[in-house]
């Protein structure tokens, strides 16, 4: 078992406060990825949850062991977690089969075996038979691997991995997730994943942690996070967005109706708690989530007409950029469906993908 | 992301085992243990020499600070000083400048040589090499005078060692060196172009000389001058051997007066070492501002071209001229000291009849002093070199991979010893280790801080450079992945930056075996070093063993240096970087 | 010398002073100690009496003479201590000469730290200020030193330890009534020059003040003021005017009578006019191109002494050597060193008088130590460079 229960957990550097009041639980062998942009307090977490930084307020537990609060720092050594660094940090002065030793050796595990694990850890990572070689003659990726070897190698209760793959090529990249993904659900090792890249967050994670300037935004599935940004940083965030500002009209049990600049009046879901007739909202669509059509549909509530300003191919579908009056819409469908420039179409939004978001937006604590 | 050690962190709450709450604490003590370290052997000693400038702890009165300008017996010292030091860096610039010029720039032969050669003159420790001047340029005896008598009829003299212009001299033929080395790097990062497109617009030689080359390294010419004069200042053993008999005092040769004699007045010496102090420091904080403008110089990196220079009929003029700056700085003075070594009578030529090889046996092995001396040096040297390079590491490692407050303190600590002459340290040493809590007076053990103290912005230097190098991750990688504070640095951080720390060690033996200033007022019987053996035994009018000691501490020197340069520029890096911090 | 000096001193400076002045024949206005006064008229000498009962201690005594009163040092002791940290202004030859036998003899180490007689004292107060002497016995040929050590309590009187066998040899005059030194030499200062350089020699201090000695001259004199009460005396005897002249010969100065003899014996100068008898012997005895002399017109005669550190780390083993450096047998090395010993019975240095042929000049070291901080500061001023002061 390794449950990490993290609450309430600050840390300011410098002047800085990094990170404010973070509450987490990551379930057994669960892959958790903390997601931001840069500055947004995720490495800051993860060197607590390694050791590496003392909090200034809050705690870590794993199970239920303390491992970090303002009183109290178990050492890296002692938290039976492994580290994967951004730049592998292998060392140099040491061979594969050495730097994959290491952590055996100062566990005093007993020669025959370090080198039975070290072998096994190897081909767990595909470099079997690189073990005499010195970093300095591995690739990138090889590198990679080795510092994954070497943090599985001694049975770590929770792996960190702190942009693991950030200094990697596209195509690497893309295998290199496949293989973690893999990897962790053999070992069942509960992962802890930093990165800012959202596609990669989406492909690997159980649940996202997306934070930004210290403060947890939202918590959830890949799914969850999408569909349903808690708000509008995490719409934004979370891949392309349309975000139209207007004024609530009229408020419903579960949806309202916002007019736009031009006038137009939609139906929207609510997310922000108690919107009153006169808030300014923003309503945010995702582009894919638009059904483009040359005739008036007959059914939906949400109906606006434009012209097709711009269509491009990329790749596995098209990407249209609508005018609506002075209003600039974003439409992505199905690459069979392809309209001219110029066309005059009609755009229907559902009203579940129609979501109404207040500025700025509030912190959601995890449940 | 800067890592952070804790640091004055509280007792483990959750898993408190004893064992795990002692290993907890290790950083903390080995750091912490560190910076109290520095601050006993640097700041303590410090105050100590305020205090006793103002008559503490029997008075509290400025007067000895007013005697230093008052009375004729301070001022005199403090004049001659002031001379001294104008006169060495004026004529370091006449020795150095040409020299570093012919071997940086032009096409004279054997360049190399003479540029290893005025690196040796450098290592040399200027005691010897002023014993060495005694021999030749004694006013009436010396090997030089007699040779200028026989050839131009001279009825006495000419030249008289024992002089301020003999003192200049000798000094000038050691601390040259800066100035060279300097200059010398400055013209070789001097880009051609620069000269060149000065030539296309019709400039002669000369005036490209005057006009561009000159003004361009200029900055290097005075900052070299001025180390040159910064150091001479406190370079005891020739301003004693030289100026003494010719009844001229400098503040060190003063301030071992006050001391030496009894009673001992502390006052006095601790006033007269902050005036020597403060000398020091102007000459410095001039030289670093110098050295800042320097940075107009075109420092592109790699790639530097520079314009070769043909000497023409020149060639040999110039030669002659830089050889007999060396032979004078380093051949000559070694020669002789080779020769009154194997000399039965050092007096009388070196024939066959006059050859032994009992000189050695008396300095190494018979002599009681001597070779109580050259143990002591060879274990007060490896102590403070091993010492120095820890505590040089720890300090470094504060700065860089800590967020313990004052850690900017302790940096400064650790480089003001580049400003404090041997002499001046020993003065505030002695006052703070001769009373409790800590009394060291007496002991090899004030030799051992004095010599760490010396040299450890030495290696403060080499370990921030190296560990600047190596990214935190290393570590902390081996942290995560079962290592202690302590074995993250001892598997990990000190083998990979080992060749600095191996430089770092070089850098504190080698000046660490021949120190004499600071030795000369701290040492007590049993503690003798080989520098004090030395002066000791030329007291004695033992010329023949002390020579022979001089040719043995000198190959030891030389030896360690080689291989310190060897590493250095294994490393690709140069050994003028580790001189100018020297 | 003026009554207030005497005032300022304290009870056991002035008794030592009282005995100096007892023992001042004929009392020059100078206050010339010629206190040895083995001189050669028949004026009735202090020594004499010392001299008779030399006979009756050396039949009471056991046939170890000089070592007399080893029995009442506990060897067993000394031995175990085994090392002896000795503090001495002697030169070095003569100390191993006189170690080596001891240490045959005991298998009791010396260790020895040598450097000017004012370094060396400076050293051992340095230590008593950090609380720690290293050394268990100090030796300098400086009287003035050891009032001011003794006024420190920083020696322990040697006769409760060594016994007092060994001062019926010296002249009282020459040791501590209060038994904490004894001199231990009697070092003569002497003229010395190149025989290759000077074709007429020197007969008289005032002639080393003729011009053909301009930049010819040497004279030993340390920055700590080593030299400093020989040439009092010379000063005392004959006038300041006398080292005024030697000062405007712009003599070169060095820090021991080692590198004087040095500078002469190679050529670098012709002259000297504050040798050490001994070392000047030496260099002529080695068959180097000197000779020195002993002016008719009186040699100063600086003792040297030598006494016990209280509270030492090894004081049987320092008792023991301390009586065998004071005994007939070690004595006798010093001599054979070319040491005027202050026994008075034993034989003067190869080569040269007895001592009661000299015209001996002694200092009143209780006046000397009064001034002597004025004393150095007028040497300074006549010479330059650097006295102590």
């Amino acid at each position: 078992m390794a449950q990490i229960t993290i609450h309430d957990l600050s840390k300011q550097l410098g002047n800085q406060a990094v990170l404010k009041g973070l509450n987490l639980v990551v379930k057994d062998r669960e892959f958790v990825t903390l997601l931001g942009p840069s500055g947004c307090g995720k490495t800051t977490t993860l060197r607590i949850l390694a050791g590496f930084l003392q909090p200034d307020q809050g705690e870590v537990r794993v199970d239920d062991r303390l491992l970090s609060s303002p009183q109290t720092v178990v050492p890296p050594e002692r938290r039976r977690m492994g580290m994967v660094f951004q730049n592998y940090a292998i060392w140099p002065h040491l061979s594969v089969f050495e730097n994959v030793a290491f952590g055996l050796k100062l566990a005093r595990v007993n020669r025959t075996e370090i080198a039975d694990r070290v072998q096994e850890a190897l081909r767990l990572v595909g470099l079997s038979g690189l073990d005499r070689r010195f970093p300095g003659q591995l690739s990138g990726g090889q590198q990679q691997r080795v510092a994954l070897a070497r943090s599985l190698v001694v049975e770590p209760e929770i792996l960190l991995l702190d942009e693991p793959l950030s200094n990697l090529d596209a195509k690497l990249r893309d295998r290199m997730r496949v293989e973690l993904k893999e990897l962790q659900r053999r070992t069942g090792i509960t992962f802890i994943y930093v990165t800012h890249d959202q596609d990669e967050a989406m492909a690997l994670s159980d649940r996202i942690v997306l934070l930004s300037r210290g403060v947890l935004q939202q918590v959830g599935t890949p799914r969850e996070i999408y569909e349903q940004p808690a708000n509008l940083f995490v719409a934004d965030f979370m891949g392309t967005v349309n975000m139209l500002p207007g004024q609530v009209i009229e408020t419903g049990p579960a949806t309202v109706r916002v007019r736009l600049a031009n006038g137009t009046v939609l139906t929207a879901v609510s997310r922000a708690g108690n919107l009153t007739p006169e808030s300014q909202v923003t309503l945010v669509i995702r582009p894919e989530a638009i059904q483009l059509s040359t005739t008036a549909p007959t059914a939906g509530e949400n109906r606006l007409q434009g012209v097709i300003t711009e269509a491009t191919f990329i790749g596995n579908l098209m990407d249209y950029q609508i005018a609506v009056d002075d209003l600039r819409i974003r439409v992505q469908s199905d690459w069979t469906q392809v309209f001219p420039h110029d066309t005059a179409v009609y755009l229907d939004i559902p009203v579940a993908a129609c979501v109404a978001m207040q500025e700025p937006p509030e912190p959601v604590l995890a449940a | 992301m800067r890592a952070e050690t804790p640091f004055n962190q509280p007792q483990i709450a959750d898993e408190s085992r004893r064992k795990f709450s002692i290993e907890q604490a290790i950083p903390n003590l080995v750091l912490g243990g560190a910076v109290l370290f520095l601050l006993g052997i640097v700041g303590y000693p410090l105050i100590w020499l305020l205090l006793g400038a103002l008559g503490l702890p029997k008075t509290f009165t400025a007067a000895p600070l007013l005697r230093v300008f008052t009375e004729t017996r301070n001022l005199t010292p403090l004049k001659n000083s002031l001379i001294l030091a104008v006169g060495t860096s004026l004529l370091s610039v006449l020795l150095g400048v040409p020299l570093a010029w012919a071997t940086a720039r032009t096409d004279m032969p054997l360049r190399r040589v003479i540029h290893a050669l005025v690196a040796l003159a450098f290592i040399l420790p200027p005691y010897l090499t002023a014993l060495a001047w005694i021999i030749l340029l004694g006013p009436n005896a010396g090997h030089f005078n007699r040779l200028l008598r026989w050839i131009f009829g001279f009825s006495e003299g000419p030249l008289n060692i024992f002089s301020m212009g003999g003192v200049i001299l000798v000094i000038a033929l050691h601390v040259f060196a800066f100035t060279y080395l300097l200059t010398h790097s400055a013209l070789q990062s001097l880009d051609a172009p620069l000269e060149e497109s000065a030539q296309v617009l019709g400039a002669s030689r000369a005036t490209i000389m005057r006009r561009i080359t000159l003004p361009l390294v200029a900055p290097a010419v005075t900052g070299g001058a001025l180390l040159a004069g910064v150091d001479s200042l406190a370079l005891f053993g020739p301003q004693a051997l030289l100026g003494s008999p010719a009844q001229i005092s400098f503040l060190p040769t003063r301030i071992y007066s006050v001391l030496g004699s009894y009673p001992p007045r502390y006052a006095d010496a601790s006033a007269l070492s902050l005036i020597l102090v403060l000398l020091t420091v102007i000459g410095l904080t001039i030289q670093r501002n110098y050295l800042e403008r320097q940075s107009f110089i075109t420092v592109s990196g790699r790639g530097i071209r520079t314009r070769v220079v043909p000497l023409g009929r020149w060639k040999w003029p110039l030669f002659l001229f830089c050889a007999l700056v060396v032979i004078l700085a380093a051949i000559a003075p070694l020669m002789v000291l080779l020769l009154a070594a194997f000399s039965k009578v050092w007096t009388s030529p070196l024939t066959p009849d006059n050859f032994t090889i009992t000189n050695f046996h008396a300095a190494l092995i018979s002599n009681q002093i001597s070779t109580r001396a050259i143990l002591n040096s060879f274990k007060l040297a490896i102590g403070a070199a091993t010492l120095g390079t820890i505590l040089g590491l720890l300090i470094a490692y504060i700065d860089q991979r800590t967020n313990l407050r004052g850690r900017r303190v302790c940096d400064y600590l650790a480089i003001l010893p580049l400003g404090l002459p041997g002499t001046v340290m020993a003065v505030g040493l002695i006052q703070a280790f001769i009373r409790p809590p800590i009394q060291l007076y007496g002991t090899i053990w004030i030799l051992l801080v004095a010599y760490i103290a010396r040299h450890i912005p030495l290696a403060v230097r080499s370990a921030s450079g190296a560990l600047r190098q190596i990214d935190p991750s290393l570590e902390e990688a081996a942290r995560i992945t079962n290592a202690s504070w302590l074995q993250s640095i001892r598997l990990i951080l000190a083998p990979l930056i080992r060749s600095s720390l191996v430089v770092a060690w070089l850098l504190i033996f080698i000046p660490s075996l021949g120190e004499l200033s600071a030795t000369i007022l701290l040492y007590a019987n049993g503690s003798e070093t080989i520098s004090v053996a030395l002066f000791r035994l030329n007291d004695l009018g033992q010329l023949e063993v002390v020579a022979a000691l001089a040719v043995f501490t000198i190959t030891v020197i030389l030896v360690t240096s080689l291989l310190l340069q060897w590493l250095t520029t294994r490393r690709g890096s140069q050994i003028t970087d580790q001189i100018q911090v020297t | 010398m003026s009554e207030s000096t005497l005032s300022n001193t304290d009870q056991s400076q002035r008794t030592t002073r009282r005995t100096f002045l007892r023992y001042i024949a004929g009392g020059t206005a100078l206050s010339l100690a010629n206190a040895l006064l083995v001189a050669c008229g028949g004026s009735t000498t202090p020594t004499a009496a010392p001299a008779s009962t030399t006979q009756a201690a050396t039949t009471t005594n056991s046939p170890a003479a000089g070592t007399a009163s080893a029995g009442a040092i506990d060897i067993d002791k000394a031995k175990k201590e085994g090392v002896v940290q000795l503090y001495t202004s002697l030169d070095t030859q003569i100390v191993d000469s006189v170690i080596k036998p001891f240490k045959d003899k005991y298998g009791i180490d010396v260790q020895y730290y040598r450097a000017g007689s004012a370094q060396v004292t400076g050293k051992v107060l340095q230590e008593a200020d950090a609380g720690k002497i290293q050394a268990d016995m100090v030796d300098a040929s400086d009287v003035g030193a050891f009032l001011e050590l003794k006024r420190r309590g920083i020696l322990t009187p040697y006769q409760a330890v060594v016994g007092s066998a060994m001062n019926q040899f010296v002249a009282a005059d020459l040791r501590d009534p209060d038994g904490t030194w004894i001199a231990d030499r009697l070092t003569q200062v002497v003229i010395q020059y190149n025989t290759d350089l000077i074709k007429t020699p020197p007969q008289h201090w005032k002639d080393l003040t003729d011009q053909q000695y301009n930049g010819k001259l040497a004279f030993f004199g340390s920055s700590a003021g080593d030299s400093a009460p020989r040439l009092y005396t010379l000063a005392k005897a004959f006038g300041y005017e006398l080292l005024e002249s030697y000062a405007a010969l712009k003599p070169l100065r060095v820090d021991t009578p080692q590198l004087v003899t040095q500078a002469l014996e190679k050529g670098e100068r012709a002259a000297t006019f504050n040798m050490n008898d001994n070392i000047a012997q030496r260099s002529k005895l080695q068959g180097k191109p000197t000779a020195y002399l002993f002016p008719d017109e009186g040699v100063p005669t600086e003792p040297g002494a030598a006494g016990l550190i209280k509270n030492a780390a090894h004081p049987n083993a320092a008792a023991l050597f301390f009586d065998w450096w004071m005994g007939a047998e070690g004595q006798k090395i010093l001599v054979e060193g070319g040491k005027y010993s202050s026994r008075t019975d034993l034989e003067p240095p190869k080569e040269n008088p007895p001592l009661k042929s000299l015209k001996t000049l002694i200092l009143d070291y209780a006046e000397y130590q009064a001034n002597r901080p004025e004393i150095l500061q007028r040497m300074a001023k006549i010479f330059g460079g650097e006295w102590g002061v």
